[in-house]
């Protein structure tokens, strides 16, 4: 019998009590307001200047050194990732470099209830989670876009925004689930019948 | 309550998360052909609000199943090669309503990797909650064209502050909203695959394991 039943069922806590007991309204309301603080952040000219382009440099110049493993037709200028053989190039823009990815996912993580040293584990787990999985998009966004315009295109604009969230959803949800202050509410014999 | 008795959560989050990659690359296709249908209230609803939030720049709008276009008050100076009598012509904006829509595809993999109750109640309601994130995200696409190719505020008769709110807004709706909306409605909706997720977590973290009976 799967353990849901178990808990739900006659003996337990419903998953909605559970909900609450996460506090999760606290958390949608503390996720919201400083997501877009550091959305904000991330905006100004300084942190574009001095943070994000560095970094997304950075991305393309580490693009290239995987690229190159395998295939010497690679290069990198500034954040463009290019081709010389053929010219062809994938220019690495806001929304293609992980940081909003790595945004949303700090955001969430500093709003659910933990510790600051869970909470600095996740940050950090997360942040190469995210890249690696972007590194992934911008190589194979690099190969597509030499051998077909229109899988470039849906690849781009569609399939890999939505596997990046997926991405940020699956780590979050496993650092949850590793919280260590947390722990599962009292099981209620009457709980079933309030859900 | 009885929904809950019926339904089978994935056995772990690993099996969630494989599945929710292969139905989300099924279903994103499916979508792409029919997209423009989809999208169309967005497009509609989108008009509404340029009418009624930027009328002095709007002059009209006409939508159709693949793009919105707009008819602008405002004029922008044409290059020399182009220019004819007057030098200006008046700006007109152009978007495809569909261009942020993606996370419909996105919202229905997740409800079906969790193996969802009431999927199909729960699909039509987030595919109309999420016309609202979509039609900002158009909404904030247009406003950007207009003040990017409008340029100074003094031409858009706006000030400075509204035109960084443009652009906040515009890389809100375009960087922050498409992806995040339906994995936040999904999270509302299936919160009872949340609490279970987590509560297998700890109680495996405390040693009692989720598939045993209880005490």
């Amino acid at each position: 019998m799967n353990w849901l039943f178990a808990f739900s069922g006659n003996r337990g806590l419903s998953p909605h009590t559970l909900w609450h007991h996460c506090g999760m309204r606290r958390f949608f309301l503390i996720f919201v307001s400083l997501q877009l603080v550091l959305f904000g952040i991330e905006l100004t000219q300084p942190v574009q200047q001095h943070l994000v382009l560095p970094w997304t440099t950075l991305l393309a110049q580490a693009c290239v050194a995987i690229v190159t493993l395998f295939d010497t037709h690679a290069a990198a200028i500034g954040k463009v990732l290019w081709n010389p053989a053929n010219g062809f190039g994938v220019s690495i823009e806001p929304g293609c470099n992980g940081v909003e990815a790595c945004i949303i996912l700090f955001a969430a993580i500093i709003a659910f209830p933990s510790t600051w040293k869970h909470r600095a584990w996740g940050l950090g787990l997360g942040f190469v989670a995210v890249q690696l999985l972007n590194v992934i998009r911008v190589i194979s966004l690099f190969y597509l876009g030499q051998w077909n315009a229109s899988a470039f295109r849906i690849a781009h604009e569609f399939l890999w925004q939505g596997l990046i969230m997926l991405d940020v959803l699956v780590v979050w949800l496993l650092w949850v689930r590793s919280s260590p202050n947390a722990s599962p509410p009292q099981i209620d014999r009457g709980d079933t019948a309030a859900a | 309550m009885k929904h809950l008795l019926s339904w089978t959560p994935p056995t772990s989050l690993w099996v969630f998360f494989a599945s929710a990659i292969v139905w989300f690359l099924l279903v994103t296709p499916l979508w792409m052909q029919v997209s423009k249908w989809t999208s169309y209230p967005t497009a509609t609803l989108t008009r509404v609000v340029l009418q009624n939030a930027a009328g002095y720049w709007v002059r009209s709008v006409h939508t159709t199943s693949e793009s919105i276009e707009v008819e602008t008050r405002i004029e922008v100076a044409l290059p020399d090669n182009v220019k004819r009598e007057r030098g200006t012509a008046e700006l007109v904006a152009e978007a495809d309503p569909a261009h942020y829509a993606y996370g419909l595809p996105l919202f229905v993999a997740l409800l079906l990797a969790s193996r969802s109750p009431h999927l199909l109640k729960r699909a039509l309601a987030g595919y109309l909650i999420l016309l609202i994130p979509q039609t900002f995200s158009l909404t904030f696409e247009i406003l950007r064209q207009i003040t990017v190719a409008g340029g100074r505020p003094g031409v858009l008769h706006i000030d400075q502050w509204q035109i960084e709110g443009i652009a906040l807004g515009y890389q809100v709706g375009s960087l922050l909203l498409p992806t995040l909306a339906p994995v936040a409605l999904w999270l509302w909706f299936d919160r009872a695959f949340f609490a279970i997720v987590v509560r297998d977590g700890w109680l495996r973290r405390d040693g009692i394991s989720p598939e045993s009976p209880p005490p």
